[in-house]
């Protein structure tokens, strides 16, 4: 299964209830169970946390599905919300109806949002690299006398045989550039045959 | 729906024991949601009520919901649907999810059906129970071919039967409603055999829905079709033979009756012992007495999941027959309990605890 699978059961997760009012918490509770979630104290374990925005509850330390419960639709409460990043909400008073949706859109809500981090940081890393790719394209062409096609060709065979992405093995390379080390980082010997 | 309530109604205004019997109020929306919330407002604002059994549809059910709640009110639904749902104010007395399309799907992948193609009536029943099926088709080697719906009421289905032809799936997942569904038994009966080929045998239609009196409605081309009930007409105990007495002596002609006219009779009986349990027809009072409620339904013996609220019932799967009933080719060993989320449903296909019966 891929990452992008909407998850639909929810059996087992941890969720920390962060409300003091007692009939919306039993309310809370009873849906949650049914939906096969469990019930935690321990902050330290949640995996999902509905937490009231009408009150200053500080937000988890982890990264984490976090469901507003709204009571006061003032924009410095609903701030907050925005804030803390909840994925879902559901307004007060709780009532049976909504809550599935909730933990439904918090989950996958969150998972979403997780995977473009990474994607972002993936893109990151490829645009920092950017200067050390181009310093070893104008290297190769220089010293093995390639065009700017055929050097990046090269450059992108060999990170490919080394299992590193190509602007690791730029970098090693433009590192390396005054000491022996060779495309593809193999012993010159092994490469003889194939190399002008 | 309505003669199966009425008939438990008469059977508990007839039973002495009971010491109390129920007036019926009747509120007819004629399928149009506006007139639900009209119609629910009349009964529980103007007549003051606390209970109703009633609602088919989804759409309706989720049109009143709110009307009860701000009445603390009891809606008893006697209809199967896609689950999802476990509303403070409703009873549920027909089958959920893991009660009709999980034991559809787990019959099919035990007879080495994979492949699927699904046709459905473009709501929300067809949908999720599309996306069950393939899920646990796709968890289990299978796949779905091919997915179309269409408008509900539309019967102009021949591109989509073309479609199947050439696609050959294992088995067609049905879930179009009314008209367009039997307007597809016919015509994909007639177009199977143009092209030489067994219906029944080569291209079997699965249902979640498929009851007694639709078979009737669907006419020659209503046999060898299979359906996932937790009631069939056929099923024989001593419980459904005094039904089908009722029925047949009280609704002579209305054929037979359906599974979901069983729910209703089960809701109507379900809410009468509550009240006897509970000496009073106040709902807090009666949904603590639900837990301890156990009725004889036709299907077999139904209590309520005090938690969910919805039913202990009893999945079979029925082939159809030219007479308008069905056979019963598969039944569980045991009541099965509803899981309306599907939380507890196993991700992987073990061979389910189904005995041949016929």
């Amino acid at each position: 299964m891929t990452g992008h699978v909407t998850r639909s059961n929810f059996r087992g997760a941890r969720a920390l209830i962060q409300l003091r009012d007692e009939a919306g918490s039993a309310v809370l509770v009873r849906t949650l169970e049914r939906l096969g979630l469990q019930i935690t104290t321990d902050p330290a374990e949640a995996e999902i946390v509905f937490f009231d925005a009408d009150e200053d509850v500080a937000a988890p330390a982890r990264d984490i599905p976090l469901v507003a419960l709204i009571g006061s639709e003032a924009p410095s409460r609903l701030g907050r919300v925005v804030r803390q990043r909840a994925s879902a909400w559901l307004m007060k008073p709780l009532r049976a109806t909504g809550i599935f949706t909730a933990v439904f859109v918090a989950f996958n809500e969150h998972a979403a949002r997780q995977r473009e981090a990474q994607e972002r940081e993936a893109l990151r890393r490829r645009a920092e690299g950017r200067r050390v790719v181009v310093k070893a394209i104008l290297q190769l062409m220089a010293k093995q006398g390639l065009s700017d096609d055929e050097a990046y060709r090269e450059l992108r065979a060999a990170s490919m045989r080394r299992r590193i992405s190509v602007e690791e093995f730029a970098a090693e390379l433009v590192a390396a550039s005054t000491s022996s080390m060779r495309l593809g980082g193999q012993p010159p010997q092994a490469r003889n045959n194939n190399q002008t | 729906m309505f003669r199966g309530a009425m008939l438990a109604v008469d059977e508990i205004a007839a039973d002495r024991s009971c010491g109390f019997a129920f007036a019926v109020h009747e509120v007819e929306p004629q399928g149009r949601n506006e007139n639900y919330i009209a119609g629910a407002r009349q009964l529980l604002q103007r007549e003051g009520l606390a209970h109703v059994v009633g609602c088919y549809t989804s759409s309706s059910r989720k049109e009143v919901l709110p009307v009860f709640e701000k009445h603390d009110a009891l809606l008893w639904y006697p209809s199967h649907y896609e689950g999802f749902e476990t509303s403070e104010n409703i009873v549920y007395t027909g089958a959920a999810p893991n009660q009709h399309v999980v034991p559809l799907a787990h019959y099919l992948l035990a007879q080495g059906g994979r492949n699927a193609f699904m046709v459905g009536s473009n709501y929300i029943w067809a949908w999720e129970n599309n996306r069950i099926m393939r899920d646990i088709l796709g968890r289990n080697g299978g796949q779905v071919l091919g997915e179309r719906y269409v408008p509900l009421g539309e019967c102009e289905l021949d591109e989509i039967i073309e479609l199947i032809l050439r696609s050959r799936p294992d088995f067609i997942f049905n879930t179009l409603i009314g008209e367009s569904s039997y307007s597809f038994f016919r015509a994909f009966r007639e177009r199977c055999a143009a092209a030489g080929l067994d219906q029944p045998a080569e291209l079997p239609v699965v249902s979640c829905s498929l009851a007694e009196p639709e078979l009737a409605l669907i006419g020659a081309a209503c046999d060898g079709h299979l359906s996932s009930s937790v009631y069939f007409s056929s099923i024989r105990s001593e419980a459904n033979a005094r039904f089908l007495a009722a029925w047949k002596a009280t609704y002579p002609a209305a054929g037979e009756p359906s599974a979901d006219a069983e729910a209703s009779y089960i809701a109507v009986h379900v809410l009468a012992q509550a009240i006897r349990l509970a000496q009073s027809a106040e709902v807090p009072a009666v949904l603590a007495a639900l837990k301890d409620v156990r009725f004889q339904a036709p299907q077999g013996p139904v209590s309520i999941n005090p938690d969910n609220r919805h039913s202990f019932l009893w999945p079979r799967i029925g082939r159809s027959r030219a007479d308008g009933t069905f056979d019963i080719i598969h039944e569980g060993s045991s009541v099965v309990e509803p899981d309306p989320y599907l939380v507890w449903e196993p991700l992987t296909f073990s061979p389910p605890a189904l005995k041949v019966v016929s």
